[in-house]
């Protein structure tokens, strides 16, 4: 091989290298349009906003953003009222669960909160007496207040499970009833 | 004869077999039938003891002499004050007339406060002891065995029942008849199932008592208090709003008041779909 030729071999080679650089550098460049909007779902479809939320949670940048999802969903829902709710919100946590992006405490908790009569806010861990500290009880009480706003969202408007939302109001009731009565007790 | 002894002793034995069979059957179907009903039944919470329910008997009787003793009494001084307001006495107590009334009143008050003074310990004693009694089962039964999220398990196997206002509230009757139903209530055999609605009767009787002992309370001092005015002659005859106050007082202690809701409406009906049960409940 001549000189000259070298030279054009190693130009070519020099071409090449550059051409294959310049095209990474404009991948990386698209990312930033392929980057997810992460826009929180809207209408009146639960099912379609659901897959627009599974879609968009399936992206990391999504993920810290799984309640604000959540809340959305449930307002969509509320415009989409049906007794299959509950079963279409238990499957999109139990998917966030094997996903990662929810652990199952955390995936227990959102569906109980809003879709069974059980109150998550009650402590399971300590005896009752434990609880009766006035601060403690205060904040137990005002829990189960917002727990109660969020069964009469999941269940009530949500899903229309009259029966179930007035089993909760009442356990409530009658929960706030056994606390205050137990705590006179315990405080005596 | 040997052979009839070995005829008899034959006999004997088959018939000590019989029985040892029959025995063993029987302790064998005793022991299933407990060994299942321990299964079929999950840990019952004793609340009411046979001395909490004759304490609750023994407060509702008291309670209904009181109110008999006082039903009479207080008649009267509603209606003298009736007549006392009509007859437009207020600020007109110089009237001939109207000192009348009022000394009849004052009579009367009188009269009502020397019933309840002689009626008040004994009640104020048996609601003290129902109170006491019932506070050391639901502390050691549900405050210390219990955790919060128990007392709603402890609801959950009770069967529903229709719902009430948005915060309990605890209705007003009759002293005599409250404590009448609550005896009621728990004075039939207690079943597993019904020990959630149980945990609700007994922290509402303590509650009521409680809440009964601080009103018992209140009246034995504006009794006191009264009698003492009465004695230094400083209110004898004339209608002071303190003597109101004090039939109202007692009137709350042992009739409830008036006025307030008594039924609870029946929730809407449910939707008779069936329940989907996700894995994720509690």
């Amino acid at each position: 091989m001549t000189r000259f030729e070298k030279k054009i071999y190693f130009g070519k080679n020099l071409l090449f290298i550059m051409a294959i650089l310049s095209l990474l550098l404009l991948s990386c460049e698209n990312r930033k349009y392929l980057k997810p909007a992460c826009t929180l779902p809207s209408g009146v479809n639960l099912e379609e906003a659901l897959d627009h939320s599974e879609k968009d949670l399936g992206h990391l940048e999504c993920e810290p953003m799984f309640d604000d999802y959540f809340v959305r969903l449930i307002d969509v829902a509320k415009r989409d009222p049906d007794m299959e709710n509950k079963r279409r919100f238990s499957e999109f946590l139990e998917w966030a669960h094997d996903r990662g992006i929810i652990d199952k405490i955390q995936a227990r908790s959102y569906y109980n909160r809003y879709f069974n009569t059980t109150f998550m806010s009650l402590p399971d861990d300590y005896n009752v007496c434990s609880s009766c500290t006035a601060e403690t009880k205060q904040t137990i009480e005002n829990q189960m207040e917002n727990e109660l706003r969020q069964k009469e969202e999941g269940l009530l408007k949500a899903c229309r499970d009259k029966s179930a939302y007035y089993q909760a109001s009442d356990q409530y009731n009658s929960i706030l009833l056994l606390l205050d009565a137990t705590c006179t007790s315990c405080r005596n | 004869m040997r052979t009839m002894t070995r005829i008899q002793s034959g006999r004997n034995r088959q018939q000590q077999l019989t029985c040892g069979i029959g025995l063993f059957l029987t302790v064998f179907i005793i022991t299933r039938g407990e060994v299942f009903a321990a299964a079929n039944t999950s840990p019952t919470i004793r609340l009411f003891p046979t001395t909490v329910i004759e304490n609750i008997k023994h407060t509702g009787e008291a309670a209904k002499a009181m109110e008999a003793d006082l039903q009479g009494v207080i008649d009267r001084l509603n209606q003298q004050e009736e007549l006392y307001t009509a007859s437009k006495c207020e600020g007109a107590e110089a009237e001939p007339g109207c000192s009348e009334i009022a000394a009849q009143l004052s009579q009367t008050y009188l009269e009502m406060l020397d019933l309840m003074e002689a009626r008040l310990p004994g009640m104020e004693d048996s609601v003290r002891a129902t109170g006491a009694s019932l506070e050391k089962r639901i502390r050691k039964e549900l405050g210390h065995k219990t955790t919060p999220r128990g007392l709603q398990k402890l609801l959950e196997r009770t069967p529903q029942k229709p719902a009430k206002a948005p915060r309990y509230n605890r209705p007003s009757r009759k002293l005599s008849e409250k404590f009448r139903q609550y005896y009621n209530l728990v004075a039939m055999r207690p079943t597993a199932d019904s020990s959630g609605s149980l945990a609700a009767v007994a922290a509402e009787i303590y509650l009521d008592t409680q809440e009964v002992q601080d009103l018992i309370a209140l009246t034995r001092d504006e009794i006191s208090r009264a009698k003492l005015m009465i004695d230094l002659d400083q209110a004898y005859g004339i209608i002071t709003p303190e003597m109101f106050e004090m039939v109202a007082q007692v009137k709350t202690i042992l009739f409830g008041e008036t006025g307030e809701a008594g039924g609870i409406p029946a929730p809407p009906p449910g939707s008779t779909q069936a329940e989907y049960q996700s894995p994720l409940e509690q």
